[in-house]
């Protein structure tokens, strides 16, 4: 086995140092770097060099890089394979982004139902990271759509996984962090797209508990999610607005509307030197933005581009604005009978240690959780702080409140192995079965290495 | 209308086989790999509603049979031009590198890419509206040691272009030659290009589209390296030879 150490020195055609930056910038690091654009390119590498596939390098933390580890980039292998009109079923290469999807399968009124928010992710990233989409409860998760994976692993070839053909693997692999082999193209299952447009109604929400009502009583329609005030202060903690969208009826237009100007990269995220956001600044803008928000008309129209993208336009200052030094996400699923007791405990932690936690947001769920995989019923809450000093001290004692309640972290956050290791009931299971299909194990990342997968 | 694309499954290639096919072209794309090149053609089919034909073909050993290429023909719309984006390289492309690697690096840059021209040009003189475009290199505008076979080969070829255009000269059979500096594909993928930054791979092959059937000749892309190819042969010897990288 070549060791990561000595890998630093292999010379392997095409490929080139990169620094590498994690979305919320808490890791860069340089490592080896290739972009095949083509099956040789995947096949020239030895077998024994440790490495990684990637996609667009959203993720928060590293799942796609790591330290004298080959990142094999996969963006050039962005091909539509086959498309099935009846069945509405689609093949592509892993590199291909939702963007790209979107632009080819809006023509046909087709469109995935489960994305994340950022319009350049892969369909390769969502597989390994199993993502969610804008009403988790009713849509599920992402290997809710994958039909079928093709698998490039230098000690088995290309393999075919489902269902039905090398299930394990299949299970292994959607939320598999990557960790068993390139994706090199996935089967899709895709949906009549309703409409262009999309229509929302704003609700106010006066506590994170109030929002679980609200989801209650929303939980079959096309969006859902609510954004709470962070700000310790006991007026307003918690306080927030609540979103409701169902698309429209019919299409206002054949072309789909995108913005003229790029998404935010992890690089263009960290472009500002210092932090705009604070828990005074926080505070101010989210007490003014809700007023603006609950005295504003109801409901309101938006396209399918924004409604499904924020990262492409809407919450794009919000990210720039932690700046160079980054923020925290720590994004927790906690069992719908606990989520009262679990707010009351995180609200007095807030109140107390009072981090500069900017905002929350929370989303209902609902799925089966297996292996690593951020899935299962409940309710998704988010906290997104600025970073600091006193954010890693409260992250710590949160861990023991997640743990105590049996919630689960969402890993491509990049919470720790403790908690990790502590509240995935499947982790010991999911190391066992990956080494038993890669004995070797080749495929690590910086995030592997932390977690100890 | 049809185009034969010679090396269309990666890079520069696969840019002027998306262009084209956008363009509502029918296409036959031939590479030495037919799992690239069938992903491609599927692509480009399912997003553009055009018909193309993927063909396996290496260039590398001679001689090269047609038979499959004019059988796609026959069910594909007329022929309008033949686009020849291939080049190897090889890592040890210097004076005296092994027979092998030589004759492969002659046959895949120049020699199969003569026979494709002296197979379709009959018909292409024959048909209105047509067009030969080729690809060279910057590498080519003084020899080095690096990439010695890779050079020569690029410049006899711009030679063959030369003549190839003299021959058709009053026709409607278009010849074009292009000298390609630095480009964004895979190739230039980890290169040191401190002094070049790479141009956009999607803009030159917008450009072979558009240009397709302007009369200039031989052209460079960019095009500030008409410069270099004018000063770089002036430079002394004594500083010449210290250029290694």
């Amino acid at each position: 086995m070549v060791t990561n150490l000595k890998q630093k020195n292999l010379k392997i055609p095409h490929t080139k140092r990169t620094k590498f930056l994690s979305f919320d910038g808490s890791i860069e690091i340089v490592s080896q770097h290739q972009r095949p654009d083509r099956f040789r390119n995947l096949e020239q590498i030895p077998k024994d060099v440790i490495r990684i596939g990637r996609g667009g390098g959203y993720s928060y933390a590293a799942p796609s890089f790591g330290k004298n580890i080959l990142t094999q980039e996969m963006t050039w292998f962005n091909r539509i394979l086959d498309f099935n009109e009846k069945s509405r079923t689609v093949v592509v290469e892993a590199g291909i982004t939702l963007r790209e999807l979107l632009k080819w399968s809006f023509r046909k009124k087709l469109f995935l139902k489960i994305q994340p928010g950022h319009p350049d992710i892969t369909i390769g990233g969502c597989v390994a990271a199993n993502v969610h989409g804008k009403n988790p409860h009713k849509d599920g998760t992402f290997i809710d759509m994958v039909l079928e994976i093709k698998l490039f692993h230098p000690d088995h070839g290309l393999i075919i996984l489902s269902r039905t053909q090398n299930t394990d693997i299949f299970e292994l692999t959607c939320g598999g962090l990557g960790l068993t082999g390139i994706i090199v193209s996935v089967k899709l299952q895709l949906d009549v797209l309703p409409s262009d447009r999309m229509i929302f109604e704003r609700t106010p929400i006066e506590s994170m508990i109030d929002a679980t009502e609200f989801f209650k009583k929303n939980l079959d329609v096309d969006f859902i999610s609510s954004w709470h005030d962070g700000s310790s202060s006991k007026k307003n903690f918690g306080r927030g607005v609540g979103y409701k969208g169902i698309f429209a009826e019919g299409f206002k237009s054949d072309k789909l509307i995108m913005p003229k100007k790029m998404a935010l990269t992890p690089y263009s995220r960290a472009s500002l030197p210092f932090s705009i956001w604070n828990k005074t600044t926080a505070a101010i803008t989210y007490s003014i933005y809700r007023k603006r928000e609950i005295t504003g008309p109801k409901t309101y129209e938006r396209n399918v581009f924004d409604s499904m993208f924020p990262f492409g336009g809407s919450a794009k200052s919000f990210h720039l604005f932690f700046g160079k030094n980054g923020f925290t996400e720590y994004q927790i699923l906690v069992p719908y009978n606990k989520v009262e007791e679990f707010v009351n405990d995180i609200t007095k932690l807030i109140k107390i240690e009072k981090p500069p936690l900017i905002v929350i947001f929370m989303k209902p769920f609902n799925g089966n959780q297996k292996y690593l995989r951020y899935s299962g019923s409940g309710i998704t809450i988010a906290l997104d702080f600025q970073r600091s000093p006193i954010t890693v001290k409260t992250l710590s004692k949160l861990d023991d409140i997640i743990i105590s309640y049996g919630a689960i972290p969402n890993i491509v956050k990049g919470p720790s192995k403790r908690i990790v290791q502590s509240c995935f009931p499947e982790y010991h299971k999911f190391i066992d079965e990956l080494k038993k299909f890669d004995p070797r194990r080749i495929y690590k990342s910086d995030m592997s290495e932390k977690l100890g997968l | 209308m049809t185009y034969i694309i010679v090396g269309g499954s990666a890079g520069l290639g696969r840019a002027i086989a998306k262009k084209f096919a956008s363009e509502k072209n029918d296409l036959i794309i031939i590479s030495s790999d037919l799992r690239d090149t069938k992903a491609l053609a599927s692509d480009l089919e399912i997003r553009y509603g055009v018909n193309v034909v993927p063909l396996q073909m290496s260039l590398s050993k001679n001689p090269i049979t047609f038979k499959k290429v004019d059988e796609a023909l026959e069910n594909l719309s007329q022929l309008s031009g033949l686009i020849l984006p291939i080049g190897f390289n090889h890592p040890n492309d210097v004076p005296g590198i092994d027979d092998k690697s030589f004759s492969e690096l002659v046959n895949t840059n120049f020699t199969s890419v003569c026979l494709y021209i002296n197979h379709f040009l009959p018909i292409l003189k024959k048909l209105p509206n047509t067009t030969i475009i080729g690809f060279g290199s910057i590498a080519a505008i003084r020899g080095r040691s690096r990439n010695a076979v890779y050079a020569a080969v690029k410049r006899a070829l711009e030679s063959y272009f030369e003549s190839l255009r003299h021959f058709v000269a009053n026709s409607h059979l278009t010849v074009q030659f292009y000298i390609i500096g630095y480009i964004d594909t895979n190739l230039s993928f980890g290169a040191d290009m401190t002094l070049f930054k790479p141009a956009q791979v999607d803009r030159l092959a917008d450009t072979v589209f558009n240009n397709r059937l302007r009369d200039f000749g031989t052209t460079f892309y960019p095009k500030y390296w008409k410069i270099i190819k004018i000063l770089l042969p002036i430079v002394p010897w004594s500083v010449f030879k210290k250029f290694k990288k």
